[in-house]
């Protein structure tokens, strides 16, 4: 399975773009009435069981996240006049109630949407049980509450979204319990919230080279991959910007981005082609060159500012310019959109 | 799964309506391999890094100019602009290049720049500029061979257009205008097909782009900063009531509905048709106030009709941000509000079930 994500699609196999199309007709494949007529059916609309599928989804979508912000409003307002056991009572049934409707609606989607609102509603609960019996809990220990008791719920949606939801409260936690607890520095926990973004990050991958089925869609790890770079390079920025002010931990991550860039190269190379992978990777190569060069030209040479200006200029279009051409080069995989 | 066919299913089916001869596929398997320029595409995210690369390389080019050439002459800054944006464009239409697209590209959106700003300051005059962008995007959209320049010159000439009709004539014909830019972002992508095999064609996508893109900007900047918005370039500019701007908005998204329940042979009369016309209706009806959510309705439409991602996203993005902007309007308590989200998603639930139960699997495909 793995070999074949990296053996370059067949040319028929990718996309009927108008490009391709117009090539084709170039050659001399296509007369002008077969032109018109593929132009016309690379855009022709959907067949009626897709527009079927794809109503259902962004009706389940949108109502669920009204629904769900619906509740968590009414809970937010506090109504006086409603006692703390009707509070906890219609969480707890709402939460039951989505319970059952998961079992019911089986491992569909409406399923997965069933057990991502149970698990979203655990949170209000635990807020709500805080406030009624003044728990005194620091906040971190209601986001991390919330997490361990939805880890089953987690574990048998086999649901992206919910796994994502996890991850975000751990975050939160992390962050919580170092700014309140620890008032440790800064630069420490955006190190460390990448590192557990990074794991997570890891962990996909892991599990979807074994052939995890539901694990094989790749927005997931596109939004892990950034979580866990972004933030690196934030800082890596910061020490290439300002070096002698670099603490510690900024300098740990400037050496964690370089390892993550060089790991998802090999990715790329050995398991799964992936050019918003390599995207990320020339991004952030691209914004600390960039910051390098710009900074010597202006602390160590001295340049006069209409040259700097026209350096930087043309340093910026061959940097883009050599991306773009890398990246052409490395698309080996499965078409990207 | 990618939502757009392989060449193979248009090849196959042109095959199996007669239109290509059995050899066909073959001939197609040939041709691309000798076409390495085009069996590489470009996904949305390389499109957007070379589209910010060369606008960030611009402004450095115009550091560089303002520096060495006084720009202070105003009439050196347009006919330099003119220059670059005219050497960009014979170096586009000549090579193809990687880096000399680039180049071009950072240089065209310099010298445009440069252009704009020249004629602004030389006739002291705002609607001067606007006036200048819209012709100079304009005949840069025809000319210029380049998917995000052409986009870039829809958006920019939108935007130009409706600035000059605020300054000059009146902030209701601005709210016209928006109106007639997405009809006209519709018509495009309803007949994307048929247009993009005349001359020009090339032109149809990054135009439709350019103008929803435009479409999503203001009415961005009506429903979150309308104060800045209502006093933007002039102070107190009339403009349409909300209510008036989402039922223009809402009869193009019915039209758009309709032909594409034409053109999936689903009988506009009948039970599906009346379902989506009503849903539709009773959304824009609910949302008077916030013509953006109807407006990003429609373009959701339109990005599965034509099987574009891109466009969902969008779609997506902004019927979010529009719907939160329509709750926080909502000059109600907490609690009401509440109440309204939870009969809103339980409205758009129980049409999912509707949907389901009324029109099952079995029968679309009998």
């Amino acid at each position: 399975m793995l070999t074949s994500l990296l053996v370059p699609p067949h040319p028929l196999d990718l996309t009927a773009t108008p490009e391709r199309l117009r090539a084709l007709a170039e050659a001399g494949v296509l007369s002008p009435t077969a032109l018109e007529r593929a132009l016309r059916l690379a855009v022709a609309s959907p067949a009626r069981p897709a527009w079927r599928r794809f109503l259902s989804a962004v009706l389940l979508g949108f109502g669920s996240l009204l629904v769900l912000s619906g509740v968590i409003y009414f809970f937010a307002y506090n109504w006086a006049a409603l006692h703390r056991f009707g509070k906890l009572g219609l969480l707890l049934g709402a939460i039951l109630a989505s319970c059952v409707a998961a079992w019911r609606l089986g491992e569909g989607l409406a399923g997965q949407f069933a057990l991502l609102f149970a698990a979203v509603l655990v949170g209000p609960l635990l807020a709500v049980y805080g406030q009624a019996y003044q728990t005194g809990a620091d906040p971190y220990g209601l986001f991390l509450g919330w997490g361990l008791l939805i880890l089953p719920w987690v574990a048998l949606a086999r649901f992206g979204p919910l796994w994502l939801l996890l991850l975000l409260l751990v975050d939160t936690a992390l962050f919580l319990y170092w700014v309140q607890i620890l008032s440790g520095e800064g630069t420490t926990l955006i190190v460390m919230l990448a590192a557990v973004n990074g794991g997570a990050w890891v962990v996909h991958e892991l599990l979807a080279m074994r052939g995890v089925s539901w694990l094989s869609g790749r927005w997931l790890p596109r939004v892990l991959a950034t979580m866990t770079m972004v933030p690196l390079l934030g800082l890596g920025e910061s020490v290439v910007m300002m070096p002698r002010e670099a603490d510690t931990a900024s300098l740990v991550a400037l050496g964690l981005l370089v390892v993550v860039m060089v790991l998802a190269y090999l990715f790329h190379h050995s398991v799964r082609s992936e050019l918003f992978l390599l995207t990320l990777v020339a991004v952030s190569l691209m914004m600390l060159g960039t910051t390098l060069v710009g900074r010597f030209l202006l602390k160590s040479v001295d340049l006069d500012p209409a040259l700097f200006f026209f350096t930087m200029a043309l340093l910026i279009i061959g940097e883009v310019g050599l991306t773009v051409r890398w990246l052409r080069a490395e698309a080996r995989g499965p078409e990207e959109v | 799964m990618a939502l757009k066919p392989s060449l193979r299913d248009v090849v196959s089916q042109l095959q199996a309506e007669g239109v290509l001869a059995g050899d066909a596929q073959a001939l197609a398997d040939t041709a691309l391999a000798s076409r390495q320029d085009v069996s590489t595409g470009s996904p949305w995210f390389v499109r957007m890094l070379t589209g910010f690369g060369a606008w960030v390389a611009s402004l450095f080019i115009l550091g560089f100019i303002s520096l060495m050439v006084a720009v202070a002459e105003e009439l050196g800054a347009v006919i330099l602009g003119l220059l670059l944006t005219g050497g960009a464009l014979a170096v586009r239409r000549v090579g193809n290049n990687v880096f000399l697209t680039q180049l071009a590209l950072s240089t065209g959106l310099a010298g445009q720049a440069l252009f704009i700003g020249g004629v602004g300051t030389l006739a002291d005059s705002v609607e001067a500029a606007a006036a200048a962008t819209l012709g100079l995007e304009l005949v840069l959209l025809f000319l210029y061979p380049d998917a995000i320049q052409r986009f870039l010159s829809s958006l920019s000439a939108s935007l130009a257009l409706m600035l000059l009709l605020r300054l000059t004539v009146s902030g209701v014909l601005v709210d016209v205008a928006l109106l007639g830019l997405t009809v006209l972002a519709h018509l495009l992508f309803l007949h994307q097909g048929q247009l993009q095999a005349r001359r020009q064609g090339e032109v149809v996508t990054p135009t439709a782009f350019g103008l929803v893109t435009a479409l999503f900007f203001v009415l961005l900047l009506r429903t979150w900063f309308h104060g800045f918005y209502n006093e933007l370039f002039r102070e107190g500019a009339a403009e349409l009531p909300a209510g008036v701007l989402t039922l223009g908005l809402a009869v193009v998204t019915l039209y758009s509905a309709w032909r594409v329940l034409e053109e999936t042979g689903v009988e506009t009369g009948g039970a599906a048709g009346v379902t989506a016309f009503a849903t539709l209706a009773l959304l824009s009806v609910l949302t008077f106030r916030t013509p953006g959510i109807i407006a990003a309705a429609g373009v959701l439409l339109l990005g599965f009709h034509r099987r574009s991602e891109v466009l969902l996203g969008m779609a997506v993005s902004f019927i979010l941000t529009f719907g939160i902007s329509y709750y926080y309007d909502l000059q109600l308590t907490l609690l009401a509000k509440s109440l309204a989200l939870l009969g809103s998603g339980l409205v758009l639930l129980g049409l999912r079930v509707f949907v389901l139960r009324r029109f099952p699997a079995a029968e679309e495909v009998r």
